[in-house]
Formats: structure tokens, C-alpha cells, sequence
């Protein structure tokens, strides 16, 4: 029932708040204003709310707050900060039309770095593996598959 | 209202000791993709919540003379990308591509699906079928678990509230060399199985030397396939045989109606997976 | 034509889209405010059930609860339900919105009390405490049955309690029975099309607060700017003293077209005078809010022995669910589409809509219009098979053409491409080679559907919209519109259009959009309307301040304005463009002069009258958009898996003012309903199985099929430039033809929706029996 005290780094600035022991990371994160973490089911279902957390893509409404005392976390916002291959996807994302609502958007990224940073190829049935985590309603998926599709293909040249 | 508190462990030692402190009110949490939801509904409650995510001498693949070892913490995408698992546990690796999502593959772990014990856990009927041995260890001790004692019900195994899985076995044989994994879930990814199918068999101058048949998600546990195992082993293995043994499943399975599909169905589609499994297993 | 078009026609990056792909942009659950509290509704446990008490005590003392309130605390609790529409429509069409059940519950979930706690956990504690004593009713869930004499009545309230009948509505045209007496052949079937829910990934929420004058105002995402209107009946304030700042919404698809959070929260706010959020869970979303209507359709048809079609005679029955919502609306487009696409002399509909104790049904894209298509084009190919037609050949032979009349005898103004595109489609996955009998052991077949859907509201609602335009003194341009974004670029082509007709970047032009009252109101962001209907406001506007500005220029320049044009950032000479004066010396001098660099324009929709409900006539909607959707299955016949290989879509959409908007909303209704084909809200008695993501399965990337689109440009719609509309037409013809492509595979057609690997195995067995 007590709370306990808890040290995250998110896009690279240390946060450390008192959190239930039962809290997600998804609510821990948009309770400290990283709002670009959606929720969209809180149940591991939907993908909107994917980050990085330490090192590897997660859910963060299926991952505990308290797991990431001592960790960091990365949203998508964040990397466009800083990474390269984020900025190149947010481009692709923008001048693709993948973007509709944009509810999707951030998870869906995140699933795009994910996919190319294991060393992902240009191909659209692994691609489409890849982002098989991450709901989209308003797409058909075709154009987020192009924008990873034609990042993908910039990195293995 | 949700009462809970949280203990972070770095090593096997701590854990044990924590859930030897807090026995009924243990509750492990290593990827957390099981236990976030159970919060959430309220399938649990006044518990203590174990932080065994960190626990890296846990997580590892490794081969021995005679059996391959996993870590509980492995990973569902570690068992994807294993040279070890593909070689000796095809099914296995089969079974983690049509696991969830990557992105949950990145948290889920090995131990978190068995000791989860949902009928529909991937991992489970490939180890069902592979004749994996879970080892469990307590302040008190280590004992083997063979995996046809250990899941007793939906959501029940073997487990003592003290026990931390530390090692599940798989030996190395040509049955489990051979083996292979077909889901059926009404979508192609993030899908509950409606059935599941894991196979390996053995042959021996063409004959079948070793059946080994296991399925998911038509009984409150994984089962085996007991009258199609005993069927095919000592016969020449003909598509014939197998049309005619995978139809023998039904004897093996109780399969009830939910949301996904109802107990006749899955009673049909468990054969048409067991045999096409079988063929696939026995290369023909 | 098109080679005049600067911004025009070009795929271009929406004003939001770089927000949305860095998580810049905000949402409705987005916003936090100081001394915030977490609102909550309690619902109900039962699909039918007689309120006798409510004890909100042991709630109310709860410490961090701030407010409890019941159907007695709404100044006014039941009110007409109004869609934003500018004229009391009446006939029977509006429908009744109760905030707080009282009397009656009517669904699983009804809320029935709300409350503001200090946090989230406190307030389901609160909701927790509430006592309701309910007397459980049998209900009544089939919309056959709840039509049935004696059938329980769902409403207790006045103008309901007599009768489920929602409503009825005919169509009769020439003489179906002569038709049928003299037909050669008759094709007789009945069709059950499901609930389906939106499933956007963002669930609906918001927050409202009382600013320093008085005024309650929210933040809340919704299609329907306009509902501010019915908020401020309910809360018994002036319309002037409510306020939606509204913001985009991941996603509508219909569903945040009926009021969702908003009375609830203006409600709490009001009461507790603290800013209140609330934000509906899934598992919420899922079980509450408005559904597609399930409907039972029952189709005969007559037709020569070459494939004309002589006589449609159709009968309809709509689940409206516990609150009629939209039920009139839908059931319009069901009964006007429900011969289909085809020119057919003699055609009969009788449809008939229903309240049942089912999840309320209401808006969906498609809205009443793919229920219709998706029974008329499985009836199409019925007939085609018992004729040994191919399905392109009966479509062919029977599909509307230019100068056809409908089944109300109104002959669509804007071009009729049917012919072009459903040859295109087939065509166009045919060119991706002979089908193959077999692919990975699964069997392949393909099919075709076509469709018309309506853009723009019905006419006897006499729709309008309006847009305000305001140049800056740096040549900048400010646009107003209370235009709701819900993803499809709605505020972005406004701004395309404006700076194409300024000859100015798309960057210079930025809409602030969605605020009840600093924006014009746009009215709604549903029935495929906006394009057409904002973009021709938007059109209007521009279009006056051009004429200023090119008035002015041609003074500068030394010409007449006929000779002026603006471009790149100039106003130059047509014949001579080096002759030239910049945009912003243009605007300086017009400054100079006092002339008004602002307006405000609006722009009307065709109006009718509402119809004789007994025999529809005439014109029903502004015209119609055309589509074709070819596909190949591959389905195993041993577990009755079946997936979506290959979609060959084609539109006639007018003019794609941004091609990918235009492409984006083609692809994703196409996949929308595919899922229309599977999806399974898998209610039973009123209760609903699918309570989550898990359960209710919409298509991931890996179930959605490689899609083809091919966009024809007829420039014959009556939106801007030509356009038509595509958002709803978008999902309409792909469901029907995914179900015939399965037909032919493997020789069945299931006339029943969802099509579960069961079903389909069940109808394979019995076939091959």
C-alpha cells in the first residue's frame, strides 16, 4: 500500500517520484508530462503506448513503474531529440502520409527503430511483422509500411 | 481497493529468501505482461510484488551433453533468435514467432508464460511435448518437475508459493530435434490460440520409435495426446497412419465453447493441427 | 486543367502531421489542471432494469470525494438529441439523449450516477459505495422480437413507452409484384450484418473546468462541435455560457459523433466548481458506447434471363439499441442504399427500426449505407451464380450510369463512374496473374463488390459551413474553422485550398480550428461532409479576398484584374509573369487603403424537404462517391482460416486535393471493414463478450492485405474543384467482396457476419457433405 520512492531517467533527465508498487510505467510516465506515451487499452493490446526501456521496446502499460527504478526510458519524443534513426522515421512518417490520427504515431515509431536497429531489411512482410504489436485504425498500415520501409532501406545502403 | 507492495532482488539468493519471507503473499514479476493485467482486473490482490526482471544469472540458453538449459528469465524473443532452441527445440522457437507481438517478446520470459499456466500458453504444450523438466528451487531445496506434473489447472501448477524456477530442461533427442509448433488463433498476431499443436517424432528405419504430441488451449491445462502417441509408435509412418491417428485426439482432449470458438470446433481443428504436425515432424 | 494546380492534387504534409510524428500533440486526455479531479461513472450491472432507489450516502462521505450526482441533479435530464443540424428537422428524427438513467435502465452500462474524487482510485471507490436497488427486467434483445406485440417495452420514458418502434420508412417505385410475376429468374435471401465498434485507439475523454466569468468549458475531442448547444439545455444555462475548446481526436469513425464525456464533465465541474477529467477506460469504450446497427436485411429479386435486373424488393429491420441516438438518420441510408448501385425499375423497401436492451446503436462509418451494400452485393452475386454470370458481367449490365435515376427518382448531378471503376479493379487484379487454385496448400479465390455512398448530410437537414479567413500584414494567412479533426486532414486540405487560391505555401496559411465560439462552425465532422462542405466554404472566403487582392494588384501592376494572377508569393501578369508585384506589397497597400483583409464565408448544401417517410422521393443527399473493391482470398478448407491476400481498390473521387489523405483514407476504410468481416463484439442477451483488445480483434499489419489503389479523377463531384468525398464511401464495398472471393474458393457464401473460421468450416462441411 505504501508508496515507494523510485529514480527513472527519461530522455535522458533523471525523475524520481513516489509511485503505488502497482502503478504501470505508462501512467507513471504520463503522470510525470511525457505525454507522447499514449494509452490506448492499458492491457498489452494496442502498442500506442511502446517506449524503450533499457535498451529494448516495451509496453509500458504491461511493464511495473517500480522495474524501472534505476533504469531509462526513451519515448519517441525524446529520441526525435536525439537519434538519428528516430528523426529519419518522424520524416518518413510526415512525408509518407502515415500519420493520421496520430494516436498510433509514437508507438508506432518506436516498433520502426526497434525493427531496423536489429537489423531489419526492407521488407515489407517483416515490417509488417514488426509493427504486428502496434494498432492502427485509420491507416490500413500500408503507409506506415512505406515510411519504415523507405528508412530501412536508407540504413542499408 | 489494490493493496500491494514491491521488492526489487538482484540475485537467486535474495529472491529465495523473499519468498520464503512472504510465501502466500509472493508474487513474482519478471516481464510483467501476465501480471500487469491480473492487477488491473483484480484477479489478484495483497500481494507482494517480486521484482525478478533483473535477475540476469537466470537468463541464459545453454547446451549440456545430453539436455539444453533455459533460463526462467529468457526471453521469448531470446528463444526466437537461438541457434541452441532451433537446433534442439524447433517447436519451441516456432511457438515463440507466434507468441504475442515482438514488442512483448522483449518482456515476456520463458518462466512468466509455465508458471502462468493459461491453457493457451504458447511456450507450454511445445514443452509439454518436448518432455521438458522444470527445476524449482526453494530455501529448503531443489526438486525436478517433470512438465506432465506441473500444470495442475487454469492458472495452477506444481509450484510451491516458495519456489523460484531456476532451470527448465529440455532433452536433447531426435523426437525434440524433429519437433514443431502450429497455433490457430483467429488473427495472425496478438491472438489467443484457439488451439495449439506442438509434435516430434522419432523414426527408426521407418518406423516410429517416438511420438510425442501435446496441445494447448482444449483442456484447463496443456495436455498430451495419449491415444495418438500410443497409436504410432511400433508403425510404419504413412500419411495413412497419421490421417488416421490425429483423428484419435479427441480421446485426449475436453475442449469447452468461449469467445474465440466452441469445444466442437476445436475438437475438429485439433485433429486437422495434430496431423498436420505429425507430417511435419516426420518429413512427409 | 490539373497543370494549373500549385499545392492542388500534390501529396502534401498535413499542418499537424510533424506534431503527431514528434508527440508534440495533445489530446483530450492530454491536459492537466490545478486542484484537477478524476471524474467517474457508475453503470449499470444490467441490460434491463427498473431503477427503484439510489443511496449515494455512504459515497458522499467518502473524504476526497467532492461530488455525487444522480439523474436528479441535471437541471435537465432528458433532452432531444440535436446533430448539430442548423433546422429543427423534426418527423421523428430526433431522438431523445437522457443523461442519468432514471425509470428504466436500457443497456449494460448505462451510467447511472457520477462522481469527482480527489484521484482516479477514489473516485471507482465512490462508485463502489453507491447503492442502487435495482428490479432486474426480462429486456428484449432481438429487434424482431422487441417489434413483436406484447414484446417488453424498453423506454419508460413519454413518446417511447408505447412501442419499440423507432421508426419506419418506405420506398415503392414502379410495381415489383408484376416484376416478379413476370421474372425469369427469382433470387431470395436473408443477410444479418453485426455490431461493429470504431475501436479508435484513443478512448473517449476530456476535461471542463468554469473559467473566471461563469462560462463551463471543456476540452473534449468530438466530432460535433455543435452538441455545446444541447450541454447548455441540459446544465439550463445559456448557449453562450458553454464551451468546447476542442482538440483532435485519435480517431472518431462515427463514434464521437453522439456526446460522450462532455455533459458528464461540464455536469461535475459545474458542481464541484474544480476542473474534472475523465477519460472512459476500454473496457468502457467497448461496452457503452454507441455501436454500428446490426440489421437483418431479407432480399428478392427478379431478373431476366440476361442478367436485368427487373425488381429489388427488400425488408429491413435495425437494432437501434436502448437510445434511438441516430437511429432516423441511419436508417435513411440503409433504406435509400439498400437496392444498391444498380438502375432497377421496380423497387420495393420496407424498413423497419427497433429499441432493444442492446448497447445503443448509432454512427459508424458506413452509417447505415455498408449494412445495405454489404447485402446487395452478396444478392449480386447470388444471382450472377444461378444466371452462370460472371460477377463484372451482372454488374456491368445493371450498374447506374450517367442520367440514371435512383430508387427515389432523383438522377445524381455528379458523375456516375460505376462502369469505369468495377472494370478497373477486376482488371487491375487480374493483372497481378491467373489465380491460382492453391497457395500454401490454401484455396484462392477472388471477388468483387461496388458501391455508392453519399458525402455531404442528408439535404432536408439543410446543412451549411462556414470558414473565416483573416491575411496578416506579413502575407501570412489565418484561418478559422470549427472544423473537428479527427485524423482524416480535415483542417490541413482547408488550408491547401486557401493557399492554392492565394498562390501563396500551404506553411503560410495555419488553421486554429475546433473552438465552439472563436471559430466559425464548420458543423460537423461526420457524413462525409467536410471536404465538400468546409471546402467549399473555405472555397467561398478565399475566393473574396482574392478578387480584393487582385483588384489591388492589377492597380499596381497597371492592368485589369482579369489579367492578374496570383502565384508564387506574387501577384504578376498572366501573359507577362516577370511583370510582377510581391503578395505582401499587395497586402500592405490594401492595409493602407482600410480595405478588410478578413472575411467570413458560408457556403449552403442543397436543401429538400423532409420526405414522405411512406414513399421517399426525390433527392435524399448533395450526390454520391463510387467504389470497387477486387480481392483475393486464400482460405483452408480444413479449419476455415480464411485471410486477405490482395485488395484492388478503385475510387472515382472527383479530385484528390492531397493525394495522400485521398490514398490514406481509401487504404484505412479498407481495412476498417475487413474487419467488418471478423469482428465480433459477441454480444449475448445484452451483455457483451468482447471486453477488451484481446477479444475484440481488429485487423493488425499482418492481417491487412497488400493493397492496390487506383484513384480515378472524373472532377466530377460537387466539392472543391471537382472533389467528392471519401471517408465513410471509403469502407463500403470491401466486406461484400472479401465474402465473395470466399465463395469463390471454396463454394459457399456465408450471408452472416462475423465470418468466424467456424462458420465457414461448418458451411464447408456441409457443402462438400
Amino acid at each position: 500500500m505504501s508508496e515507494i520512492n523510485i529514480t527513472v531517467t527519461v530522455n535522458g533527465t533523471k525523475i524520481n517520484a513516489n509511485v503505488k508498487p502497482e502503478m504501470n510505467l505508462l501512467k507513471f510516465l504520463r503522470s510525470q508530462g511525457f505525454y507522447d506515451v499514449k494509452c490506448g487499452c492499458e492491457m498489452g493490446d494496442c502498442g500506442t503506448c511502446t517506449v524503450i526501456f533499457n535498451g529494448s521496446s516495451v509496453k509500458s502499460c504491461i511493464t511495473l513503474a517500480a522495474q524501472a527504478d534505476g533504469g531509462t526510458v526513451w519515448t519517441n519524443k525524446g529520441l526525435g531529440e536525439v537519434d538519428e534513426l528516430t528523426q529519419k522515421l518522424q520524416k518518413a512518417f510526415v512525408e509518407h502520409g502515415s500519420i493520421q490520427c496520430g494516436f498510433c504515431t509514437p508507438g508506432m515509431i518506436i516498433a520502426g527503430k526497434a525493427y531496423i536497429e536489429k537489423g531489419g531489411k526492407p521488407d515489407r512482410n517483416e515490417i509488417k511483422k514488426a509493427i504486428s504489436g502496434n494498432l492502427c485504425r485509420c491507416t490500413g498500415y500500408k503507409k506506415i509500411v512505406d515510411a519504415i520501409y523507405d528508412v530501412a532501406e536508407q540504413m542499408s545502403k | 481497493m489494490k493493496n500491494f507492495s514491491f521488492v526489487n532482488v538482484e540475485n537467486k539468493a535474495d529472491a529465495l529468501e523473499v519468498l520464503h519471507r512472504e510465501k502466500e503473499k509472493s508474487c513474482l514479476v519478471a516481464g510483467a505482461t501476465n501480471v500487469m493485467p491480473f492487477i488491473r482486473y483484480e484477479k489478484i490482490n495483497d500481494k507482494t510484488l517480486i521484482n525478478i526482471r533483473n535477475l540476469q544469472e537466470l537468463r541464459f540458453i545453454r547446451e549440456e551433453e545430453d539436455k539444453i538449459e533455459i533460463g526462467p528469465l529468457t526471453t521469448i524473443y531470446d528463444l526466437e533468435n537461438s541457434e541452441i532452441i532451433e537446433k534442439y527445440a524447433p517447436a519451441l522457437r516456432e511457438a515463440a514467432q507466434d507468441f504475442a507481438d515482438p514488442t512483448t517478446r522483449n518482456s515476456a520470459t520463458i518462466g512468466g508464460n509455465i508458471a502462468n499456466a493459461s491453457p493457451a500458453a504458447d511456450t507450454a504444450t511445445p514443452l509439454l511435448a518436448l518432455n521438458a523438466v522444470v527445476v524449482a528451487e526453494s530455501k529448503s531445496g531443489v526438486r525436478k518437475i517433470p512438465i506432465q506434473e506441473f500444470f495442475l489447472g487454469v492458472n495452477k501448477t506444481a509450484l510451491q508459493c516458495d519456489e523460484l524456477i531456476t532451470v527448465i530442461e529440455v532433452p536433447k533427442n531426435a523426437a525434440n530435434s524433429n519437433s514443431c509448433f502450429i497455433k490457430l488463433g483467429l488473427r495472425n498476431a496478438m491472438a489467443i490460440s484457439v488451439v495449439s499443436v506442438a509434435a516430434g517424432v522419432e523414426l527408426a528405419e521407418g518406423k516410429v520409435a517416438h511420438a510425442n504430441v501435446a496441445l494447448g488451449s482444449v483442456a484447463p491445462t496443456p495436455v498430451r495426446a495419449k491415444t495418438v502417441e500410443a497409436a504410432l509408435v511400433g508403425k510404419e509412418f504413412t500419411p495413412g497412419l497419421v490421417e488416421e491417428t490425429a483423428k484419435l485426439v479427441t480421446e485426449d482432449i475436453s475442449p469447452i465453447d468461449d469467445v474465440r470458438a466452441s469445444g466442437e470446433y476445436r475438437k475438429t481443428v485439433a485433429a486437422v493441427l495434430v496431423k498436420r504436425a505429425l507430417k511435419k515432424s516426420g518429413k512427409i | 486543367m490539373s497543370a494549373m494546380f500549385k499545392l492542388v492534387g500534390k501529396p502534401a504534409p498535413r499542418h499537424d502531421a510533424w506534431a503527431k510524428a514528434k508527440g508534440d500533440q495533445l489530446y483530450s486526455d492530454d491536459f492537466t489542471m490545478p486542484g484537477m479531479l478524476y471524474g467517474k461513472a457508475l453503470r449499470s450491472k444490467y441490460p434491463a432494469a427498473i431503477i427503484k432507489s439510489i443511496d449515494t450516502s455512504k459515497a458522499k462521505a467518502l473524504p476526497g470525494v467532492h461530488a455525487v450526482l444522480t439523474a436528479k441533479d441535471v437541471p435537465m435530464n432528458v433532452e432531444i438529441s440535436k446533430f448539430g443540424q442548423m433546422k429543427d428537422v423534426g418527423g421523428g428524427f430526433e431522438g431523445l439523449y437522457k443523461v442519468l438513467a432514471d425509470g428504466k435502465v436500457r443497456f449494460k452500462g448505462e451510467a447511472i450516477a457520477l462522481v469527482a474524487a480527489e484521484t482516479e482510485e477514489l473516485a471507482e471507490e465512490a462508485c463502489r459505495l453507491i447503492e442502487v436497488d435495482y428490479e432486474v427486467q426480462p429486456g428484449v434483445f432481438d429487434p424482431e422480437e422487441a417489434l413483436k406485440p406484447g414484446a417488453y417495452i424498453v423506454s419508460s420514458d413519454e413518446g417511447e413507452n408505447e412501442s419499440n418502434l423507432i421508426m419506419e420508412s418506405h420506398i415503392n417505385k414502379g410495381d415489383v409484384e408484376k416484376a416478379f410475376a413476370e421474372a425469369d429468374v427469382i433470387v431470395e435471401n436473408e443477410y444479418r450484418v453485426p455490431p461493429v465498434d470504431h475501436a479508435y485507439l484513443e478512448t473517449e475523454g476530456g476535461v471542463a473546468w468554469v473559467d473566471d466569468n461563469g462560462v463551463i468549458t471543456m476540452r473534449v475531442g468530438t466530432q460535433v462541435l455543435e452538441h455545446y448547444r444541447t450541454i447548455a439545455k441540459v446544465m439550463g444555462l445559456p448557449q453562450n455560457k458553454v464551451r468546447n475548446m476542442s482538440v483532435p481526436m485519435g480517431g472518431g469513425f462515427g463514434g464521437k459523433e453522439d456526446i460522450t464525456v462532455e455533459t458528464f464533465l461540464c455536469l461535475l465541474a459545474n458542481a464541484t466548481k474544480r476542473p474534472v477529467k475523465m477519460v472512459w477506460s476500454r473496457e468502457e469504450s467497448l461496452e457503452v458506447h454507441s455501436k454500428r446497427h446490426p440489421e437483418i436485411l431479407r432480399y428478392k429479386t427478379a431478373a431476366t434471363k440476361d442478367g436485368k435486373i427487373t425488381a429489388q424488393k427488400v425488408e429491413i429491420i435495425m437494432d437501434g439499441g436502448g437510445y434511438k441516438l441516430l437511429t432516423g438518420w441511419v436508417q435513411m441510408y440503409s433504406t435509400v442504399n439498400a437496392p444498391g448501385c444498380y438502375n432497377i425499375p421496380n423497387v420495393k423497401v420496407d424498413s423497419y427500426s427497433a429499441l432493444t436492451n442492446n448497447t445503443p446503436s448509432s454512427a459508424n462509418r458506413g452509417f447505415g449505407c455498408c449494412q445495405a451494400n454489404f447485402a446487395s452485393e452478396l444478392q449480386m452475386d447470388e444471382l450472377a451464380a444461378k444466371l452462370g454470370m460472371s460477377p463484372l458481367e451482372i454488374r456491368l449490365k445493371n450498374c447506374l450510369r450517367n442520367g440514371d435515376e435512383i430508387c427515389t427518382g432523383f438522377i445524381p448531378q455528379g458523375h456516375i463512374a460505376l462502369e469505369e471503376i468495377a472494370k478497373k479493379a477486376w482488371e487491375g487484379l487480374e493483372a497481378t496473374g491467373p489465380k491460382p487454385d492453391y497457395v500454401d496448400g490454401k484455396k484462392i479465390g477472388r471477388g468483387l463488390a461496388i458501391g455508392m455512398m453519399s458525402y455531404g448530410r442528408l439535404t432536408f437537414m439543410h446543412d451549411s459551413s462556414r470558414v473565416g479567413l483573416r491575411i496578416e500584414l506579413d502575407g501570412s494567412v489565418t484561418l478559422r474553422a470549427g472544423v473537428p479533426d479527427l485524423g482524416g486532414g480535415q483542417a490541413s486540405v482547408l488550408c491547401q485550398i486557401v493557399a492554392e487560391e492565394l498562390g501563396i505555401p500551404m506553411e503560410k496559411v495555419h488553421p486554429y480550428i475546433m473552438d465552439t465560439h472563436l471559430t466559425p462552425l464548420c458543423g460537423t465532422t461526420t457524413a462525409t461532409r467536410q471536404l465538400y462542405m468546409s471546402g467549399n466554404a473555405a472555397l467561398v472566403t478565399v475566393k473574396v479576398l482574392k478578387e480584393r487582392i487582385i483588384k489591388k494588384a492589377a492597380e499596381m501592376l497597371d492592368a485589369k484584374p482579369e489579367e492578374v494572377q496570383l502565384i508564387n508569393e506574387k501577384a504578376c501578369l498572366i501573359n507577362n509573369p516577370l511583370k510582377s508585384v510581391p503578395f505582401v506589397q499587395v497586402v500592405g497597400a490594401l492595409s493602407n487603403d482600410g480595405v478588410e483583409l478578413f472575411h467570413e464565408g458560408q457556403f449552403n448544401a442543397p436543401f429538400t424537404d423532409v420526405p414522405n417517410l411512406h414513399d421517399m422521393k426525390g433527392r435524399i443527399w448533395p450526390d454520391f462517391t463510387y467504389s470497387a473493391h477486387a480481392v483475393e482470398v486464400a482460405v483452408d478448407e480444413e479449419t476455415g482460416k480464411f485471410e486477405v491476400r490482395k485488395v484492388v481498390l478503385c475510387y472515382d473521387v472527383g479530385k484528390a486535393i492531397n493525394k495522400n489523405s485521398c490514398e490514406g483514407q481509401l487504404e484505412g476504410g479498407c481495412v476498417y471493414n475487413q474487419g467488418y468481416v471478423t469482428e465480433n463484439m459477441g454480444w449475448e442477451n445484452g451483455i457483451t463478450k468482447a471486453r477488451s483488445f484481446a477479444e475484440y480483434l481488429i485487423p493488425t499489419a499482418v492481417d491487412a492485405p497488400e493493397i492496390e489503389t487506383i484513384m480515378v479523377e472524373s472532377g466530377g463531384g460537387l466539392g472543391p474543384y471537382g472533389a467528392k468525398g471519401v471517408g465513410e464511401p471509403a469502407d463500403n464495398s470491401i466486406a461484400p467482396a472479401i465474402v465473395n472471393a470466399i465463395y469463390d474458393a471454396v463454394g459457399v457464401r456465408l450471408k452472416e457476419m462475423p465470418v468466424t473460421p467456424e462458420k465457414l468450416l461448418k458451411a464447408i462441411q456441409e457443402k462438400n457433405k
